[in-house]
């Protein structure tokens, strides 16, 4: 086995020209959603309209705020969606989606070990978030202040990092259930199932006294719940998401390395 | 270092549905062609797989090169090349680009020995490798499973999917292997290019080993088919119940029998006749498979 990180640099490599795509279109969508803040925070009034209880579920109680309204849109819906796709089909191509082609065989045949093989494919993903943060950080940071959002640029940044936790979270998940079970069908189907349920979960929850402590089960609640573009980086968020990343992590390396590859 | 290349004891392997290898007890010295026969779904691959640690034993032990595959796997992996039954090749590269990755997966790839591997199989390393021909993925199956010139190599199903031509450069690359010291071991069902290069064959057959041996004895075991055209009618009855003879039945003043052994009874009985042809059909090892393949509870010999 060489020092270099080969299965590191094959993935960068593989997935180069989508994450192009990737970012393209998610600069598209900042940039377009970002530039609508003028008429929104004009038509605020029409805004009033949205019963109060699904405005707070949507992260759509303070819209006519730049800080509101970049939680609302970008930062709690459109960015989310978009990185999260991105993260989950990134993670599945990681161990499911090779396994259960058969190219999977191959490269265990050399001598990297599997815990090794997934770990390299995880810092493949992370670059790409990386990446994608980074872009999402700038640009919504420019567009944030030639808009008068009146938002930090410190808030825009933390914003980003933890949409991008989020999403390095969930990829880190699926490449946790790829390693589990193998399978690519099985692999986004339940992770995109824990997406779509924490999401809601920490949804309803918010709206609900009593039930307020369920949305700390959700990596929704500790990206966005806790407020970044308004109250700056949640430090406590940043560690709760990490955290959970490396268990998923440990926990699919551990069950990818005891168990028979499918054939 | 052991003596064996490869060794199973009691080697098994079960799964839902039936397949897998039962109590599995091989022994491929270093040095030699090890062919490894028998039908689909038989556990060639099965146990290919439990070399490499691709899957893990259900009981049983197996050491590769000496190494444990579950508990030294990447230090046994680096001397050994593979070619899986099954190849799969992905990426958006050329075939040049994909074998540099496979050469740093690797760590230690001569460069000019990937070269001429890729040369002699007329491998064009400039091709798209989603756009390959079955036979050209094959090519670039056997050139990453030779590159790093391994101690061990495990090769299924080695020639499917290559013309004859390239079969032949293929098996040169076998003999010369071995001739540096290098162990094969191959599995296939085109039996006749075992034949040609291995030094001895496993019969495999529902995950259970049917035999072992070199080439020369299981064509010594398995009978022959004679055929004995006499100049006469002679009495079948003196033909049945010979030492060795069996299967006996005739066509006018043709004889057509089995013999499992010498045919020393059955020329002297014939030679009471006046004999116009005899024919015997040395069995090829694919003839000895089907024999095999065909028995049951057949007595494994070692």
């Amino acid at each position: 086995m060489s020092t270099e990180l080969p299965v590191f640099g094959k993935a960068i490599r593989d997935q180069r020209r989508g994450l192009l795509l990737w970012a393209l279109g998610i600069a598209v969508v900042m940039a377009i959603y970002t530039s609508s803040y003028a008429q929104v925070k004009d038509q605020g009034d029409a805004l009033d309209s949205i019963p109060s209880g699904m405005a707070g579920a949507m992260n759509f109680d303070d819209l006519t705020s730049g800080a509101g309204f970049l939680e609302g849109t970008v930062f709690g819906l459109l960015g989310p969606l978009l990185l999260l796709i991105f993260a989950i089909s990134t993670g599945t191509r990681a161990i499911a989606a090779p396994e259960q082609s058969g190219v999977l065989d191959l490269y265990l045949a050399y001598p990297v070990t599997r815990r090794r093989l997934g770990l390299e494919r995880f810092g493949a993903l992370l670059a790409a978030l990386v990446a994608l943060t980074l872009l999402i950080a700038v640009e919504v940071t420019g567009l944030a202040s030639s808009q008068d959002m009146n938002v930090p640029a410190g808030n825009v940044i933390a914003g980003a990092v933890q949409l991008g936790l989020l999403a390095l979270f969930f990829g880190a998940l699926a490449l946790c259930v790829g390693g589990v079970t193998g399978s690519r069908p099985v692999t986004l189907g339940a992770t995109s199932a824990v997406a779509v349920g924490t999401y809601v979960l920490n949804a309803i929850a918010s709206q609900i006294d009593g039930l307020h402590f369920l949305q700390r089960i959700t990596p929704f609640y500790w990206a966005q719940s806790t407020h970044p573009l308004r109250e700056g980086l949640s430090l406590g968020a940043v560690i709760v998401l990490l955290a959970a990343t490396a268990v998923v992590l440990a926990l699919g390396m551990r069950s990818f390395s005891r168990r028979d590859i499918n054939s | 270092m052991t003596l064996a290349a490869i060794e199973t004891t009691g080697l098994t392997k079960r799964y839902p549905g039936g397949r897998g290898v039962a109590d599995l007890d091989l022994a491929v010295r270093r040095g030699e062609i090890f062919g490894f026969l028998g039908p689909n779904g038989a556990g060639k691959t099965t146990t290919m797989k439990m070399i490499l640690d691709l899957i893990r034993p259900t009981s049983g032990t197996i050491r590769v090169l000496g190494l444990d595959p579950v508990a030294q796997g990447a230090e046994l992996r680096a001397q050994i090349g593979y070619l899986p039954g099954e190849l799969v090749l992905e990426g958006a590269e050329n075939v040049g680009e994909l074998l540099g990755f496979f050469a740093r997966l690797q760590g230690h790839v001569d460069p000019a020995w990937v070269s001429e591997l890729s040369e002699r199989l007329e491998l064009d390393r400039t091709r798209k490798v989603k756009n390959l021909s079955k036979g050209n993925k094959q090519k670039v199956g056997i050139v990453q499973a030779f590159m790093h010139r391994p101690a061990l190599l495990v090769l299924d199903e080695p020639t499917s999917g290559l013309d004859p031509l390239m079969q032949q450069v293929f098996l040169n690359l076998v003999t010369e292997a071995k001739a540096a010291g290098q162990t094969v071991f191959m599995s296939s069902h085109i039996l006749s290019e075992v034949q040609e290069v291995a030094d001895r064959v496993a019969i495999i057959k529902d995950g259970r080993l049917v035999t072992v041996g070199t080439v020369e004895s299981l064509q010594r075991q398995a009978v022959s088919q004679v055929e004995i055209r006499f100049g006469e009618s002679f009495r079948t009855e003196e033909f049945t119940g010979l030492a060795h003879v069996g299967g006996v039945r005739v066509e006018g003043n043709t004889l057509h029998c089995v013999v499992d052994g010498s045919v020393d009874a059955l020329i002297k009985q014939a030679a009471r006749y006046r004999v116009d042809a005899l024919f015997c059909h040395k069995p090829d090892l694919e003839a000895i498979f089907m024999d095999e393949y065909v028995k049951e509870g057949a007595p494994v010999v070692h």
